[in-house]
This record gives C-alpha cells, sequence and structure tokens, in this order.
C-alpha cells in the first residue's frame, strides 16, 4: 500500500477512526496494530507477511533467549544477525553475485552458467532487518530489556507508518512507547497534520513532477555531452530524491504523531551542509547512525588511529552503498562519499575554506555540486553511463545551454527554488527569529497547510513510487 | 479592547487549527471540483468508454485507432456519406496495435454484415509498445468491474493538471489552456483546445520517439491481421492520421516510421490505402483535429472510402443504426457551448 494512494487514505481513515477504541490495553492496541500492519503490508504480495513474521519471531525469541541463557549470548546474537543477513543476501543480493559469477565462469571459458534464483524483492527488506537486528544487538549489549510479549515486538518491528521506508527506528526508542495508550495532543494531532501535508507536498507535487524529466535525461542509451544538461538534471534528481525520501519520513513521523508516538527527524535539510560530514548528520540520520552504532565503532571506529578510522569508514561507507541497492553503480556511491569524507579528514579544506570571507558559503556549494555528482552514480543504469556523464559534467568545452533548455522548463526551475528557499531559511536561521511567533503568521498556519493540501491533489505529478522502496 | 479581540480570534484559531485546516483544504479541493466538473459536456467519460467496450457485432464499418483516430472521425458525418451503414469508432487514447485491441476491434464487426469494413488510422506513435498505463483500452479491459461509474465521473474531477498548466497560470506568460471534450454515443470524442497550441503534443512526442520508436512486431501482427480478414471478405482500409506539419515532420524524422514501406506491405496483405492530404486539417494541439477539421475530414475519408468500394464493385447495404436518440439528442444540446469555444 502506498502513501500517496487512495487506498492508503481510505485505510489510514478507518484505522485512525478505531484506534481510540481499542488504545486503552496494551494486548488490544498491539494486536489492532500489528494486524494493521500486515494488512498494509500483505496488500503489496501476501507473501511476504510470512518472512517478516519468521523473521521478527527468531529475534523475538533470541532476545528472550539471551536472559534465559546469558552463556550463549553471543552465539544467540549469531543466529540472529545469521538470520537477518541472509535473508536479506537471499533475497536481494543472490542474484546479483550469481551474475558475476557467471561473468567470471564466462571470462574463464566456461559455457555453462549458474541458473538465476529469480526470487522477488520483499519492499523494505533493508528496514526491516535493520531495526530487527538493531534489537537484538541492544539486547546482547545489556542496553535493552527483550519484550515478554510477541505482540508488543511486532508492534514495534511491524509498525505500519516506518515498516517499507522508515526512518529506522531504535527499539530502545519506540518499545518504551508502545507501552502506553495515551492520546495524542491537540498539539501533537497539528505537528502530525502538517508533517503528513507537508510530506505529501514534497512527493508529489516536487518529487513526481521532477520525476521524468530525469528519467529522460537518464533514459536515453547514450547520453548527450552537454555539460549544462547534467548540471541542471542532476540538480533537479538531488531535489527530487530528497523529497522523495524526506516527504516519506515525514509522513511516517504524521502519522506516528496522528497515533500518539514520536519518530525522531531523518532529514534535517542536507543541503545546506558545508562539509561531508555535516551532510551524513542530516541525510538519511537513522540509517547513518545505525551504522555508526552497529557498524563503524564496533569495527574500531577511531579508536586505532586515523589508519583504522579511515578503514573502517570505507567499509561502512561501502556497505551503505550496497545496503541501497544492488549493483556496482550503488557500490561506487558509497565508494565516492568514502572518498570524500577521506579527503575531508585528511586536509580539512571545509574548515579552512569557512575562516575565509564567504568561504562557508563557497563550501556549502562546492559540497553540493560533489554531492551531486555522487548522485549521478546512485541514479545512473551502469557504471559506463555513470562514467560519461561525470565526464559531460566536467566537459566545460561543451556547455550547451540550449540542451538543458530543450529538457528542463522554468517550471521545474521553480520547484527547484522552493526547495532551495527552504533551504537558505534554515541556512540563514531564519526560523529562529520572533515573527515566526506573531500571531498574523501563527493564524495563517492553517491557511498554508490547506493550501498545501489542495495543491497536493491538483498539482500533482505522474504518480511515481517512492524511490526508497526498492531499497 | 482590540488586542483582546485579537488574541480572542487567534486563541480560537489555535484551539482548532487542526480541523481548520483540513475543512478548508477540503472546502479548496470541492470547489476546484466542482469547476472542473463543469468541462464535462455530452456523455459522460466513464459511460463513453465503456460503453464502447460494450460494443459486439453491431457495425458494419470500425473505425480503429489511438486518440487522433477517436477525435478525429465522426461516424455521424460519414454515416451522411454512405447512408443506412453502422458505423462506430472505437479509437482509444494511447491505444496501440497490440493484439488483443486487434481481436476487440474484429469484434465490433457485424458477422452478418453486407458490407463489412475495418478502417484503420496509423499514427506512427499507435505502432510503438507504450505503457499500458496510459492505454485507454488496457486500461478499460484491466478495470475491476467494481469501479462504480459514478466514482470514476468523481476522480476525473479529481484528476492532476500538468505542472506546465500551473505555471502558466500563476506567471500568466502563457494563459492556461482549456480543453474541451463532447463525447458521443457513436464513439466520436469531438474536442477543442482554448486558447488553441499548435505546438502542445510535439514536445512530448519528441520526447516520447527518443526511447520509444516503431515496433517491426507489432507491424508485422497488424498485417498479418489485416490479411486475415481481407480473406475473411473484410475490406480493410488504411490511411495515415492527419495532424499539423511539424508533427508529420517530426514523425517521419524521429519515429522511425517508414510510410512507403508500410503502405506496400499494406497492400500486399490485401488492404487498400487511403492516401489523405495529412497536413491539411485543422490540429488544436498538434497532433489532433479540432471539432470542424474532424467533421470535414470525416466526410472526406467517408467518400474516399465509397470510392474505393465502388472501384472494387462492390455495393452499400442499408441496415438500421442502433444509434441512442436521447444521448444523441444529450450531446448536440451542448454544441453551441463547444462552438463558442472553438476560436
Amino acid at each position: 500500500m502506498l502513501f500517496n494512494s487512495l487506498i492508503f487514505l481510505l485505510f489510514f481513515g478507518l484505522f485512525i477512526t478505531l484506534w481510540p477504541l481499542l488504545r486503552g490495553r496494551n494486548n488490544f492496541r498491539w494486536s489492532y496494530l500489528v494486524a494493521a500492519s500486515l494488512v498494509f503490508y500483505g496488500w503489496w504480495d501476501w507473501r511476504f507477511i510470512f518472512l517478516i513474521v519468521g523473521s521478527g519471531l527468531i529475534d523475538f525469541l533470541v532476545g528472550l533467549g539471551m536472559v534465559r541463557f546469558p552463556r550463549r549470548r553471543k552465539w544467540l546474537l549469531v543466529l540472529s544477525i545469521t538470520a537477518n543477513i541472509g535473508t536479506l543476501a537471499t533475497f536481494k543480493y543472490l542474484d546479483f553475485c550469481l551474475q558475476n559469477v557467471n561473468r567470471v565462469l564466462t571470462l574463464l571459458g566456461f559455457d555453462d552458467a549458474v541458473p538465476l534464483a529469480g526470487l522477488p524483492l520483499p519492499v523494505g527488506i533493508s528496514f526491516y532487518t535493520f531495526q530487527s537486528m538493531s534489537y537484538t544487538i541492544d539486547v546482547y549489549r545489556g542496553q535493552l530489556k527483550p519484550v515478554r510479549n510477541v505482540m508488543h515486538f511486532f508492534a514495534y518491528l511491524a509498525m505500519f507508518p516506518q515498516l517499507v521506508a522508515g526512518p529506522i527506528v531504535r527499539a530502545a526508542h519506540l518499545l518504551p512507547q508502545l507501552k502506553h495508550g495515551r492520546a495524542a495532543t491537540p498539539q501533537e494531532r497539528w505537528t502530525g497534520l502538517r508533517l503528513i501535508v507537508n510530506g505529501y507536498a514534497k512527493k508529489v507535487i516536487i518529487a513526481d513532477n521532477l520525476a521524468p524529466v530525469v528519467q529522460s535525461a537518464f533514459g536515453a542509451g547514450d547520453p548527450e555531452r552537454a555539460c549544462a544538461l547534467w548540471w541542471a538534471v542532476m540538480v533537479l534528481f538531488a531535489v527530487q530524491i530528497y523529497c522523495d525520501f524526506s516527504g516519506y519520513s515525514d509522513i511516517a513521523r504524521g502519522l506516528a504523531r496522528w497515533m500518539g508516538y514520536e519518530f525522531p527527524v531523518n532529514f534535517d535539510h542536507p543541503y545546506i551542509s558545508s562539509s561531508f560530514r555535516e551532510f551524513w548528520t542530516r541525510w538519511h540520520i537513522s540509517l547513518s547512525t545505525w551504522f555508526r552504532d552497529y557498524l563503524y565503532i564496533p569495527l574500531g571506529g577511531g579508536r586505532g588511529g586515523a589508519l583504522s578510522a579511515h578503514r573502517c569508514m570505507w567499509i561502512t561507507m561501502a556497505l551503505s552503498g550496497v545496503w541501497h541497492g544492488v549493483g556496482w553503480t550503488m557500490l561506487s556511491w558509497g565508494l565516492l562519499h568514502a572518498a570524500y569524507l577521506s579527503i575531508e579528514r585528511l586536509t580539512n579544506w571545509p574548515r579552512r575554506l569557512a575562516a575565509l570571507p564567504g568561504g562557508r558559503h563557497v563550501a556549502t556549494l562546492l559540497v553540493f555540486a560533489l554531492v551531486c555528482v555522487a548522485w549521478v552514480f546512485f541514479r545512473a543504469i551502469g557504471v559506463s553511463q555513470a562514467f560519461q556523464i561525470v565526464l559531460a559534467m566536467f566537459d566545460f568545452t561543451n556547455i550547451n545551454l540550449a540542451a538543458a533548455r530543450e529538457i528542463v522548463q522554468p517550471e521545474h526551475l521553480a520547484l527547484v527554488l522552493l526547495v532551495a528557499m527552504r533551504h537558505l531559511y534554515i541556512y540563514f536561521e531564519l526560523d529562529r527569529g520572533s515573527w515566526r511567533a506573531a500571531a498574523p503568521a501563527r493564524a495563517l498556519e492553517p491557511l498554508v497547510t490547506a493550501g498545501l493540501l489542495w495543491a497536493s491533489v491538483f498539482m500533482r505529478g505522474p504518480g511515481q513510487d517512492f524511490i526508497y522502496f526498492q531499497f | 479592547m482590540d488586542s483582546s479581540k485579537n488574541a480572542f480570534w487567534l486563541t480560537w484559531i489555535l484551539k482548532r487549527r487542526t480541523a481548520l485546516a483540513l475543512t478548508l483544504g477540503l472546502v479548496f479541493i470541492a470547489v476546484t471540483m466542482i469547476h472542473e466538473s463543469r468541462k464535462l459536456i455530452g456523455l459522460p467519460n466513464e459511460v463513453f468508454w465503456n460503453n464502447k467496450l460494450q460494443w459486439r457485432a453491431c457495425a458494419d464499418w470500425v473505425l480503429a485507432g489511438d486518440s487522433r483516430v477517436n477525435g478525429a472521425l465522426a461516424p455521424s458525418e460519414m454515416s451522411s456519406v454512405s447512408p443506412g451503414l453502422r458505423i462506430r469508432n472505437f479509437g482509444f487514447r494511447a491505444c496501440g496495435y497490440r493484439p488483443d485491441y486487434l481481436e476487440a476491434v474484429e469484434n465490433v464487426l457485424d458477422p452478418e454484415s453486407d458490407n463489412p469494413a475495418i478502417i484503420l488510422g496509423v499514427s506512427p506513435r499507435s505502432l510503438t509498445q507504450r505503457p499500458t498505463s496510459r492505454n485507454e483500452f488496457q486500461k478499460r479491459v484491466n478495470m475491476p468491474r467494481v469501479v462504480c461509474r459514478n466514482w470514476e465521473q468523481i476522480m476525473w474531477t479529481l484528476k492532476r493538471r500538468p505542472l506546465e498548466h500551473w505555471y502558466a497560470l500563476i506567471c500568466h506568460s502563457r494563459r492556461p489552456a482549456r480543453p474541451l471534450f463532447l463525447l458521443y454515443p457513436d464513439g466520436w470524442a469531438a474536442g477543442a483546445l482554448n486558447p488553441e497550441r499548435p505546438e502542445h503534443a510535439l514536445k512530448q512526442y519528441r520526447r516520447e520517439f527518443t526511447h520509444n520508436n516503431v515496433d517491426p512486431d507489432m507491424i508485422a501482427d497488424t498485417l498479418e491481421c489485416v490479411k486475415r480478414w481481407t480473406r475473411s471478405g473484410v475490406r480493410v482500409y488504411g490511411f495515415r492520421t492527419p495532424a499539423a506539419p511539424a508533427m508529420i515532420e517530426l514523425e517521419n524524422e524521429l519515429s522511425g516510421f517508414d510510410e512507403t514501406a508500410f503502405v506496400e506491405s499494406f497492400t500486399q496483405a490485401g488492404g487498400v490505402w487511403l492516401a489523405v492530404n495529412q497536413t491539411g486539417y485543422h490540429s488544436y494541439d498538434g497532433s489532433h483535429l479540432r471539432w470542424d477539421a474532424a467533421l470535414q475530414f470525416s466526410r472526406d475519408l467517408a467518400e474516399a472510402a465509397a470510392e474505393a468500394q465502388k472501384n472494387d464493385g462492390c455495393s452499400v447495404v442499408a441496415v438500421r443504426c442502433g444509434f441512442n436518440p436521447i444521448l444523441a439528442a444529450r450531446a448536440l444540446h451542448h454544441l453551441p457551448e463547444f462552438q463558442t469555444s472553438a476560436p
């Protein structure tokens, strides 16, 4: 069930109408939430319900087992991680590995190829396996007490607002909240509504309207060698993917608020970052912190000296890349960001640049431009296409503004400008001004929200899936 | 006093802002829907398309093709040239000549007819493999039966407008074009755009043909059907759908459609090709004919087909047409409004 579908609106309308009636008792509330979440998830393919229930049950039992058999905690953790990573590897990476094995076999002169498994990719598998793993790791580390009620556990794991595309909510954050059947306050409902409407506006007005332009540029078999065109397309894609993903996160957070729960912020205006380190504290925060806490630090982090820190960071970024998708392009995207981060650590260029007059603004622009270059690998159909596009972007002898004008229309630029203005508003800290608390501004907020709601219906772009669903 | 009044209103608004925002939003949406519903004249959209899908063995002549055929051929006008013929326009928006569509075309033809003919409007786009989501025929065939007619009407008023429409509205640099369609029970969708945009469709076609050329397999399937139909005694006529000169040029350049080769194969398969003046009729958006040009084109095409039949030595047999006069009168009632919209 897509958030941007009519069936979901009906589903949520029904769910939230009955929610206050069942909220009072824990078992009723959890069972209702789990049942609704499984309907939500099973809407894509009911068979995947067994997968999520199966892998969830393993982690639930492992959590209980760690308390019961403390001496075997390590083995139980290995079991949990193997089950989760094994599921992820089978459904997501098996065919990619087999394709590469077949390539190697062909190169070695073997005629026979290993047949591909051709398994369908369960929606949101990367999200819920990571969420599930965080539970068992936290229990293993003694940072979390395992839950004893299976419905309580599944209400956390399968909670529909964040099930398929995050944010990846930690067990320690959500499980205690789920214990209480608190009604949302009027302030929470208002914040929730604004998050939901803003999220829809980002997704259906901005991301969906930019998607066809980006798609047509990348869809051409042989990319046009026009520098201005590709910079324009990559800026559009940067805005599209931000609005697509942060839109989903906003909707998820808003829905949770209406249910009386709170999810952490997942995107914090990433394009105002003046360093790559800052970028990763603003982009997909729940995933970045997951990798930091469950991979980078356990690998050694910065404890083993500078070289070890670089090594751990490269491993983390490479895995972050392949977490996003199967293929060499995604790996390249992760490694490119690792290179950015390494250079930044070695030279400390953002801080040095920021010390110069106007240097912070230059650093911000530079980071944004380099992020756009990295997005080429994220979006490209193949590595060779990505390199062709990157070469075109840096071929300043062939700027070809006409080609850019042909594909990017003023209305697309208007959307980019809207997002840029919102970022600049935060960048120049205008949100901290007292005018926001003034009576006229506050009184106008319902009107603005109503306007966005209207615009999300009539100014929506051609329907697109959320980009992060494929992960 | 004033400040306490202001404070009262602010408190009132802030206390109810969630409900206020939702109510206002829904009111805005409802007002827009009512405004949009006024653009629907003639047969209701849903009734129009679903009636077409219900047609079985009811026509002497079936007009097949995509939206160009759907908007360019008025069966009533063609019947005035060849009286007594039951003619149906079986054109569907964004429809290509896929095997299931060709089969459906055949099913519309009355096997008992004395003068059976299928007229295929060929545009390069109708010979490309376009995504089924935009194909009105595929969409309708796959639509669950439970979808209520009124529901579809409501959804029509909620349809999205392209971004350029809003940009033009806000910037006033371009007045947004107002499309008008008058849907007839015989399958014709008379169309106009006010103001007209003779180059409106060009950009989209250019983009589509970049990645989506004419499909040789689709041509082969179509010609196979032509062969089969002609063998079974059905006359098959073909013509290239007229459009704006710039569009014809673009199609010839980018679509990969070789008209000469196609005509040769078509005639070899037993079909009769009607050579029409492809750029001689007025198009409101570069692709579709305006309703008055469509009437003229229908007449011209019917005369050409009649002439082709005479040369073949066939005569036309009069069979009463199942035309619904009530619906027709209702549709025709809107004609004055429609005429004023056309420049």
